[in-house]
């Protein structure tokens, strides 16, 4: 009894040698992926900063009050027009540097008169066709405002009939970088008819998220190879369809080798399914391809899915659990005069759920990663599963870090989900498949 | 036993229709095989038969299958560098893998079964990396690996190491490709863990009463008890590796000076970009055919031990 309190020798050492070498790799493991949110929450200017900083700045709102005491302007298409100006044209100039948000406020005889305000998310999606070059002029604005209304670019408030004004009536001296930044440009610049009368600034942490809105925003463009949205579906329709697939064509041969074949011939067509699984698929890429292009599937989510009808692996599971199942059950059944399709329907599958979960888990796991046949048989934006264009979006220029790596954020989600939550079905698959596969 | 005492009595009368309930048998399995036949003969054996043919051809998409060239293209191949360039890189990834990879979730594995308090938090923890996509995870480590953004140069710079070009450097880009596999091992951990989990606790008793400390237990109890389970995982390991293609082609192209340019990605390249389907075929074949004999060659090594 006294011995069993000893403490056997060596014990301390595993159980430290245990812990630490699985708080190493834990921590090695989950480093990454706190670098892949942290670039995620980064604007265009601080991604691309050396040295890199872990938690990124909480992007900056700046406002710029003018004052049009003593203007010529009266109509509310003027002002618009100088409001686009001293937005766009100030953002242009600085666009080395951080900001969240540019707004300007007018101020005419005291009075608020517009509100205008533009989040960096939009001045990175209109910056290409509303300010390509540093040509600040009354005339490119004027032919550029249909644009920035029809894309609703910037937001532009008119309420001539305002309140008073009454905030800060000088910039101040010690403002913070970029307000300063904001207010020399502006003093310096000769595109403007108002006079600077303040210019504020204040953190706006819910701008972290803008990579995340960029994602969104891009999908409503015309090129279809930035429709991230519609990826995650086709992802979402091919994973679901081969699952599907899996439990109808799957579930019913397995259970037809388990109950209704009989003797040798048993044996010979589970072999002939199991054996495809020495098959590799790289193998077989190019035929498969052209038999794919004889039935007119290339470039169809059908063309995706139908080859995961033929997995090896599922088959073998499905005859393996059935073969557990009673068969006094499908013989009572059957004398019942229950026909075979019934007893498979209404009998089996409802007592197969723990089989087709476990093989639901697996196939989602493997075909929601799946890359190599979607790059193949899609070749066209409007069937691209997420991991075919996550690889396109790398190559285009368009695609900050930033923006590239909320979207690998996005497109975890899902399996992470997944993945936790099935934790114990994942073990269960991963000792059937690994034991006996 | 119920079922059976009520089935006997039955069992005189359906003697004489015997023959037509079989014929019925045969006609039902036939309805519920026949999805799953037609499945994989078009989309497994038609094409594997149909590479094998495509590699007598200078195959043509047009006119299939145009010139018939006997044995042209693997001739073609074994002339060409290219073929024994990609040859040598996929062996080379294969035991740049083989160190990095196939023995870490072997060894967490044995560890974590000496871990009683948190084991399950530790399994979970150990998933979280492979709930990143792949594809994901090879663009992420990509962006760590960035020469002037990158995260690793900017750690390895307080150890006074770097700056490293990683993927850009011919002599470690293959390096860099396996990494990031070391830490994503969680699924053969747990297949690992699942094994040991069937060792007989009794073995372990009977060896702790024979005075084998922990350690001792693990080389000499725990670890030949796997031995069966390593076996078909590195059987796994070895096909697996072989056709690995994602991560060189995401992370690399096959580039730089072609050192990382395997097999499968040749296969790619020549039937995709070149179009030049017979060699691809030729390619494929050689493939099926190395991995074919390296797993025969160790299902019979592990049968004399």
């Amino acid at each position: 009894m006294a011995s069993n309190r000893i403490r056997e020798r060596g014990a301390g050492s595993v159980r430290a040698v245990s812990y630490s070498v699985a708080l190493l790799f834990i921590v090695a493991s989950i480093v990454p992926i706190v670098w892949m949110i942290s670039s995620s929450m980064k604007d265009n200017i601080s991604i691309y900063r050396f040295p890199p900083t872990w938690v990124p700045t909480i992007p900056k709102a700046v406002t710029i009050t003018l004052d049009y005491d003593g203007t010529e302007l009266q109509s509310e298409e003027q002002f618009e027009l100088e409001a686009m100006k001293a937005i766009w044209f100030t953002w242009k100039k600085m666009q080395n540097d951080a900001i969240g948000s540019l707004g300007v406020t007018g101020v005419k005889d005291g009075v608020t008169i517009f509100k205008a305000e533009m989040p960096s998310y939009h001045f990175t999606a209109g910056r290409p066709q509303i300010v390509p070059t540093q040509l600040f002029t009354d005339a490119t604005m004027r032919l550029k405002l249909s644009m920035i209304r029809e894309q609703k670019l910037t937001r532009f408030d008119w309420t001539p009939d305002g309140g008073a004004y009454d905030g800060p009536s000088s910039p101040g001296t010690d403002l913070p970088d970029t307000s300063a930044g904001v207010l020399a440009t502006v003093n310096g610049a000769n595109y403007l008819d108002g006079r600077v009368l303040a210019v504020t600034e204040r953190a706006d942490w819910t701008r972290l998220f803008d990579n995340y809105i960029v994602l969104w925003q891009m999908a409503g463009g015309k090129d279809a190879a930035y429709n991230f949205p519609k990826f995650l579906l086709n992802s979402t329709i091919v994973t679901f369809g081969t699952i599907v697939s899996h439990m109808l064509i799957g579930g019913m041969a397995g259970y037809a080798l388990a109950h209704l074949v009989r003797g040798r011939a048993s044996g010979l067509w589970t072999l002939f399914f199991v054996a495809t699984i020495m098959i590799p698929e790289i193998a077989i890429l190019v035929p498969l391809y052209l038999t794919m292009d004889k039935l007119h599937l290339v470039n169809t989510l059908w063309g995706i899915v139908l080859p995961h009808t033929a997995w090896g692996i599922v088959i073998f599971l499905f005859k393996g659990f059935f073969e557990q199942l009673p068969g006094e059950l499908l013989q009572a059944a059957r004398i019942d005069g229950a026909r075979e399709l019934a007893i498979y329907w209404r009998i089996i599958v409802p007592m197969a759920a723990p089989i087709f979960t476990v093989v639901s888990v697996m196939t989602f796991i493997s075909v929601w990663n799946e890359f190599l046949w979607p790059l193949v048989v899609a070749r066209k934006p409007d069937v691209w599963t997420f991991t075919v264009a996550l690889n396109d979006f790398q190559n285009r220029q368009s695609m900050g870090a930033n923006v590239m790596m909320s979207s690998l954020i996005v497109a975890t989600i899902p399996l992470m989900i997944i993945i936790i939550s099935c934790q114990r079905l994942i073990e269960k698959g991963v000792s059937f498949t690994g034991l006996k596969g | 036993m119920r079922t059976v005492t009520v089935t006997r009595p039955r069992a005189n009368p359906r003697r004489a229709p015997a023959l037509r309930a079989r014929s019925r048998g045969v006609l039902l399995s036939a309805l519920f095989l026949a999805p799953a036949v037609v499945s994989f003969v078009l989309f497994k054996y038609y094409p594997l038969l149909q590479a094998v043919y495509m590699s007598f051809f200078d195959y043509k998409v047009i006119h299939p299958p145009g010139r018939f060239v006997g044995l042209d293209n693997y001739g073609y191949l074994f002339r060409s560098t290219e073929f024994w360039n990609a040859l040598g890189n996929t062996f080379a990834f294969f035991l740049i893998y083989f160190v990095l990879t196939f023995w870490v979730p072997i060894v967490q594995a044995i560890l974590l079964n000496e871990v009683k308090f948190g084991n399950k938090t530790i399994r979970v923890l150990y998933l979280v990396p492979t709930a990143v996509p792949a594809v994901a995870g090879f663009l992420l480590w990509k962006w760590l690996y960035n020469p002037d953004y990158g995260l690793l140069n900017y750690l390895l710079e307080f150890v006074n190491l770097g700056p490293y070009g990683w993927l850009n450097d011919p002599a470690m880009a293959k390096w860099a490709i396996v990494l990031p596999a070391f830490f994503g091992t969680g699924m053969s951990v747990l297949i690992y863990y699942s094994a040991i989990q069937g060792v007989p606790a009794e073995n372990v008793e009977a060896a702790k009463i024979d005075g084998a400390g922990p350690w001792r237990r693990m080389r000499s109890i725990i670890l030949p008890s796997m031995k069966f389970v390593i076996g078909i995982q590195f059987i796994a390991f070895i096909s697996g590796v072989f056709l690995t293609f994602d991560p060189m082609y995401i992370m690399t192209g096959g580039g730089p000076a072609n050192s990382t340019r395997t097999l499968s990605m040749l296969v790619f390249d020549s039937s995709f970009k070149e179009f030049r389907f017979g060699v691809a075929g030729a390619i494929s074949f050689v493939m099926f055919a190395i991995i074919a004999l390296i797993t025969y060659l160790q299902i019979r090594l592990s049968r004399t031990e």
